[in-house]
């Protein structure tokens, strides 16, 4: 089966004062479809910077990138947009929700941008709704929810496109255990139906839901370990 | 369609959130778009609009320059004035046009109702309104039978305005008869409504068949003379001949009129003088804005104050930019996010612009409702104080296209930088959830500075634009005039409108001024043919004995028909000789006063006393004899420079049409209006006054235009002056605020306030600094460019830039105070915990 994604070589470098500082250091990776992976390092390790590289959001990069075995190393600007909108959700540690939208409206956002109709639109937000037991929120702002309920409509909007990859900065960073743990299992039956996930976190209890766990150190992958002892 | 109203419904909830910033940016642009609005509005009216008439595009102005010789008549360029049987000649041997009408504008005395008003009227030829195009909205219009006998027409049009403003829009008014200027005048029509004559500014009330041009008109103009030069032409170009196809087939026929002018030439002139006069030729100027006598007035005003009221409105639209690229930093979190979600950047600028044309949208409405307001205040006084009649407050279909597409413009203009700069930034660190802008921050700051300095370049431009009006009005109101005009009031009649000839007009002056003189609370009394500072003039050439050889353009001098009292009325000074007295009659040997520039030019080294000389030239005999010199004055405007002047007895004027009366009291001479009317009416009920005012005003009149442009200048200036420091007082804010961590860490390390009050003003230094550099060449360029518009001073006037810059710099200093203040106030130990 030909992998979500593949990268070979892939380096990232800031020069800066006629030095040059390299973020990532020749990452060569495949990720399978269906895949639920960890990025796991200390601060700079380069862990954050490699999600936003797979997510398309940085583009300034060298080596070579296939996703779904289209070329990303070659995509102009325009087209790794159109790629990234069609197939990657974000999740993020601070849940960063628009602040002047509702629920309803946050979760619209990334339909928006896809030209889904309204009518197609609405019909997605309320499904999504339903899923997440979230439908009594959906006329509320993001400071009348807690973060355990802001992390849960993050999560939801990600998937609401049917990503065939999310990708998860410390989702649970800033929730406490019991709504991490939520989190987690929301994680893992999207994975199961099919989703592929790579998430980047500290926590070893968060770890252990993905198949495998590729460890950073100052811009190299130092390790990859299949995670055998994975919540199931 | 759904995702712009989307843009637009979280727009207008963004601007409903943050209501000061809404408040601010909709306030400062409906200033700049309702000044705008106002001053486009008379621009509009005065230079762009078409003659209301069929076809404005195919009219075309007759223009012969050129010799001329004989008399002749203009109120503005003197090449306009044609001969009636010239007129004819054109009008009936060219192929070109498919019409020549005629004009000419005179003064009008009309009884009705019982009472005599004065009119605005037009003898015109028998097509004026069929070449206009122009029906009539009652009854009929003139047509070519009316072209034909000399004094058989007593008919009248009426004016549509005129017609409802006098007679109440009664239709009963065909057929009435009219006294006008003395002669029976049976209504025939009514014109239709809209249509306001061929020249902006001059409405006429009644047009009149010029058959009757003897019977209307005041100064011999006549219908047989060729060398009597009074008529403006208007023509209508034939479908499919071009302009040049036009000038030279009027040419074609021209040249012969001109050699059956030319024995009718009497002056004794060379070979050379009547080649120049038979090769004279015809130029057309475009009729579409009919004679352009009120744009060549006022054109250059109005184009200077509408390039600094759009200065003001850039200034403002900066301003906005400003405060939104402000507002966007704070928001690169959102469009982080909505690029993480898939969000384009045209889309993000899309809904940026969505937000900032509602914001434009809010300011266009409310500045409409502001311009409209202006204009019920400007266009009066406009009309008023400058003469220029038929302008209207209300929005017109053009105005209300350009306020829209002005409101359009802003909102794209200062929605589109901020949003450019804010969506071009990188979600990397909001993906690493690092949240801090501040490297976004610095670039921003750093565009917002190049903003502030071109609004600092503009106010510049603005604020010396204003200082040199200012300075040029303060000039005009300190020279001294040569005449003092407290406690002065004057009033004019025209007694030959209602049929008095010149000695019956003598006699009804002199026993006016006695029974004025007579009255309570009057010193002295005066009168004089040509009104002082009305920017009439009456001029000949002169004849002096033993005077100097003078180059032709030099032997003219204006003059007036004065009477005994006239210059202590008046307080002009007598610096040798007598004034008038009532022995000065129309028997007594001809005396005259001369002004000392007459003496320097005409009599330099001599005894003016004593002196004698002529009107005209050749072989005349001076038999006018100066019996008294008085000090120069300011006859025609306060602007206008001292010229050689005479004064004569008004009793020895050959001809007199009308006088102004001048009355020197003793209490406020507005408190004698109503008696002069009184005593006027005893001697004549039918005769009207006009133009009473006092002195004081006739000077504020004739300085309305410098007066106006200085007033509105200097709004405009204080306006972009208040817009630029809330625009410095904004960024060096937001300054503080970024750099309140280094301001702790410096603090921390031993900085006093002085220091760090040194910091801030700094960088509002730099701002300044930049912006005068480029604002100082602009304000020349556009002092150079108005430079006729100045009095007393030159486009480089140093002291005027100095203040210019003084001004910018207290600004600039008032809008760094608070945040300078709030500088000092860091604590370091708050600080240095700063996010």
């Amino acid at each position: 089966m030909e992998p979500l994604i593949q990268m070979r070589n892939l380096e990232k470098v800031y020069e800066a004062g006629g030095s040059k500082f390299y973020v990532l250091r020749r990452i060569s990776l495949d990720i399978q479809p269906g895949e639920f992976v960890t990025f796991m390092g200390p601060s700079g390790a380069g862990k954050s910077t490699l999600l936003s590289i797979i997510g398309m959001l940085d583009g300034s990069w060298t080596g070579e990138y296939y996703f779904n075995g289209e070329p990303v190393h070659r995509l102009n600007v325009k087209k790794r947009n159109e790629l990234h909108k069609a197939n990657i959700g974000f999740v993020f540690q601070s849940y960063h929700l628009i602040d002047n939208l509702t629920v309803f409206e946050n979760l619209e956002i990334p339909l928006s941008y896809k030209n889904v109709p309204h009518k197609e639109r609405v019909s997605l937000v309320c499904d999504i709704l339903d899923r997440f037991n979230i439908v009594g929120k959906k006329d509320l702002f993001p400071n009348q929810l807690s973060g355990g309920q802001q992390q849960l409509v993050g999560v939801a909007r990600a998937v609401i496109q049917s990503p065939k990859l999310i990708l998860a900065d410390e989702p649970t960073g800033n929730l406490h255990s019991a709504q991490g743990e939520e989190i987690m299992e929301l994680f893992r039956k999207l994975n199961e139906a099919g989703t592929s996930i790579i998430q980047v976190t500290h926590s070893e209890r968060n770890a252990a839901y993905s198949h495998r766990v590729i460890q950073l150190k100052d811009g190299w992958v130092v390790s990859e370990t299949s995670n055998a002892a994975r919540v199931v | 369609m759904q995702n712009l109203w989307k843009d637009i419904t979280f727009g207008l909830r963004m601007l409903a959130k943050s209501p000061g910033f809404t408040a601010i940016a909709v306030i400062t642009l409906a200033l700049g778009i309702g000044a705008n609005t106002a001053i486009f509005s008379l621009m509009n009216q005065v230079l762009l609009k078409r003659l209301p008439v069929k076809s404005p595009d195919e009219l075309v102005i007759l223009l012969a320059p050129g010799p001329q010789t004989g008399h002749v008549s203009s109120d503005g360029d003197s090449a306009e004035s044609f001969s009636y049987p010239m007129y004819k000649g054109l009008r009936d041997r060219n192929s070109v046009f498919s019409g020549i009408l005629a004009r000419y504008r005179f003064e009008a005395s009309v009884a009705s109702h019982g009472q005599t008003d004065r009119a605005s009227g037009e003898v015109v030829s028998g097509n004026y309104f069929e070449v206009l195009g122009v029906r009539a909205a009652l009854g009929r219009v003139f047509s070519q039978d009316d072209d034909r006998v000399p004094g058989a027409q007593p008919v009248v049009v009426l004016s549509h305005s005129y017609w409802t403003r006098h007679f109440g829009g009664d239709p009963s008014v065909l057929n009435k008869v009219l006294l006008i200027n003395n002669v029976e005048m049976t209504v025939v029509g009514v014109s239709q409504s809209g249509f306001t004559g061929v020249q902006v500014g001059k409405i006429p009330d009644l047009f009149v068949p010029m058959m009757m041009t003897q019977q209307m008109t005041q100064h011999g103009e006549t219908l047989d003379k060729w060398n009597d030069y009074w008529m403006t032409l208007l023509a209508r170009r034939k479908p499919g001949i071009s302009e040049q196809q036009a000038e030279a087939g009027i040419n074609a026929v021209y040249r012969p009129l001109l050699e059956e002018q030319l024995p009718q030439i009497k002056s004794a002139w060379n070979e050379d003088k009547r080649q120049k006069f038979l090769n004279k030729k015809i130029t057309l100027s475009s009729g579409a804005h009919g004679r352009t006598i009120a744009q060549d007035g006022s054109g250059e005003q109005l184009i200077t104050l509408f390039v600094m009221v759009a200065l003001v409105l850039l200034i403002a639209c900066t301003n906005v930019a400003n405060l939104l690229l402000a507002r966007g930093a704070s928001r690169q979190r959102e469009f982080a996010i909505r690029t993480a979600m898939g969000a384009s950047r045209g889309r993000m600028i899309r809904q940026l612009l969505a937000e900032s044309l509602l914001c434009a949208f809010g300011g266009g409405a409310l500045g409409i409702l502001l311009g409209t307001w202006l204009m019920r205040i400007l266009t009066p006084i406009v009309v008023a104080s400058a003469g220029v009649q038929g302008l209207t407050e209300k929005l017109d279909p053009n105005v209300l296209t350009f306020a829209i597409g002005v409101t359009v413009l802003c909102g794209i203009f200062f929605g589109l930088i901020p949003a450019w700069r804010v969506t071009r930034l990188g979600v990397s660190d909001v993906i690493k959830d690092q949240g801090s802008t501040a490297s976004a921050s610095a670039s921003h700051v750093g565009f917002r500075k190049v903003l502030v300095a071109g609004q600092v370049a503009f106010t510049m431009l603005l604020l010396a634009g204003a200082g040199l009006f200012m300075r040029s009005l303060w000039n005009l109101r300190n020279q001294d005039l040569g005449l003092k005009t407290d406690n002065v009031i004057t009033f004019s009649i025209q007694p030959s409108l209602n049929g008095y000839d010149t000695p019956r007009s003598i006699a009804l002056f002199d026993q006016l001024r006695a029974r004025l003189a007579a009255l309570p609370g009057v010193r002295s009394v005066g009168t004089g043919d040509v009104p002082t500072l009305s920017g009439d003039d009456e001029g000949s050439n002169i004849t002096v004995e033993g005077g100097p050889q003078l180059a032709e353009e030099l032997q003219d001098v204006d003059h007036d028909g004065v009477s005994p009292g006239y210059f202590a009325t008046l307080g002009i000074p007598l610096l040798s000789g007598r004034e008038f007295t009532e022995a000065d009659g129309t028997a007594a040997p001809k005396v005259a006063i001369a002004s000392e520039a007459m003496v320097k030019r005409f009599l330099p080294g001599r005894n003016p006393l004593g002196a004698h000389f002529a009107f005209g030239g050749g072989k005349v005999k001076p038999d006018i004899e100066i019996v008294g010199v008085v000090k120069d004055v300011k006859q025609e405007h306060v602007s206008s420079a001292i010229q050689p002047y005479l004064y004569v007895p008004y009793a020895q004027r050959p001809k007199l049409t009308g006088m102004t009366f001048y009355v020197r009291s003793t209490q406020d001479p507005l408190l004698l209006g109503s008696t002069f009317e009184k005593a006027v009416r005893e001697l004549d009920a039918n005769l009207p006054v006009y133009d009473v005012k006092t002195m004081e005003r006739v000077v504020e009149e004739d300085l309305f235009s410098a007066r106006m442009v200085a007033v509105l200048s200097a709004s405009f200036a204080g306006l972009a002056a208040l817009l630029a420091a809330l625009g410095i007082y904004g960024v060096l804010a937001y300054v503080v605020v970024q750099r309140t961590r280094e301001i702790g860490i410096r603090m921390a390390l031993g900085a006093v306030a002085g220091q760090v009050r040194l910091l801030i003003v700094k960088e509002v230094g730099s701002m300044v600094l930049i912006g005068v550099a480029v604002g100082l060449p602009l304000a020349y360029g556009l002092a150079r460019f108005s430079e006729s518009l100045l009095y007393g001073v030159h486009a480089g006037d140093p002291a005027v830039y100095l203040s210019g810059l003084g001004f910018i710099g207290l600004i600039a200093l008032a809008a760094c105070l608070v945040p300078a203040r709030r500088a000092t106030r860091v604590d370091p130990l708050v600080a240095l915990r700063y996010q």
